[in-house]
């Protein structure tokens, strides 16, 4: 099921009240020390995000998501939506978490040079 | 030892580099767009809008941290979105617009907004007209760009939403 596909997904209880947003994410889930993953959001809003994993698995417990901000600064510096809650729900590669904290931060130029290359 | 999950992999060169993540502070760039808001979801939404019409933009969730950002960006800040309702809105944009000189203000209005609202301190009138309003404080604050929050439950669509805030910023004159 693609990331465009969120009208018909069976997760989404509440595709409208957010904002469908098709991201690159990177997620740690913090009940598991340093694990880490990837994927791309389907949608965010204040309260939660939905997001699908590159590899279908069954996430749980407490999570941390970094979600890349559209555009980098001067085209070169990464700014992050760090944002960190629990799985609510996680079926095949869909994953929906609810928020308890988010801010916003920047990679540094330096990381995102490093990643460039 | 590697306990993960199947498939979820130990990535050491990640782990590396988002514990160097410092709180937002750009570096210096090109002209920007700020955007300040408490919605994340609308926040992220019109991040993509703008990247999509070529427009550079940055986040803040709310006013202190906009002044904050503002501060450390050294860069002119050309236009300035900004939820009139949050605490604290008129002296980000007093001050947001004493510093940056020519820098558009746009509004962002609820859909629910009553046709006349004002903010907390009555310092920012809004007169709708047709989803385009006047504002103007006694301080010498003047717009007439708002950009109308989506409903909840209202449809979106990512190519009329560009359209949309193409032609705002297409009408936006320099102030």
């Amino acid at each position: 099921m693609s990331v465009g596909s969120i009208a018909v997904w069976p997760l989404e209880r509440r595709s409208r009240e957010r904002f469908p947003l098709a991201l690159a994410v990177e997620y740690r889930l913090l009940d598991y020390d340093e694990r880490w993953g990837a994927g791309k959001t389907c949608n965010i809003s204040s309260t939660g995000a939905l997001f699908e994993v590159s590899e279908r698995r069954l996430l749980s417990g407490s999570i941390e998501l970094l979600v890349s901000w559209p555009c980098l600064l001067d085209g070169v510096c990464a700014l992050k939506l760090v944002m960190k809650g629990r799985v609510v729900r996680s079926e095949g590669r869909g994953v929906a978490i609810e928020s308890r904290y988010h801010e916003f931060r920047t990679a540094g130029v330096r990381a995102a040079r490093k990643r460039k290359d | 030892m590697n306990s993960a999950p199947p498939g979820c992999e130990q990535r050491e060169n990640v782990k590396i580099e988002i514990a160097h993540l410092q709180p937002v502070t750009a570096r210096p760039c090109s002209a920007l767009t700020l955007i300040i808001d408490h919605d994340l979801g609308f926040v992220m939404w019109l991040g993509e809008v703008f990247n999509e019409l070529g427009c550079q933009a940055v986040p803040a969730l709310h006013c202190r941290q906009g002044l904050a950002l503002a501060k450390r960006l050294e860069l002119p800040i050309t236009t300035l979105l900004v939820n009139p309702e949050l605490p604290g809105a008129t002296r980000t944009v007093k001050a947001l617009a004493a510093a940056n000189p020519g820098m558009r203000i746009i509004l962002i209005r609820d859909s629910a907004a009553q046709p006349v609202p004002c903010n907390a301190d009555n310092r920012i009138h809004v007169i709708a007209d047709h989803g385009v309003a006047k504002q103007a404080n006694p301080k010498g604050i003047q717009t007439r760009l708002t950009l109308e929050r989506p409903s909840p439950w209202e449809p979106i669509s990512r190519t009329e939403w560009v359209a949309r805030v193409g032609q705002l910023l297409a009408k936006s004159p320099a102030q």
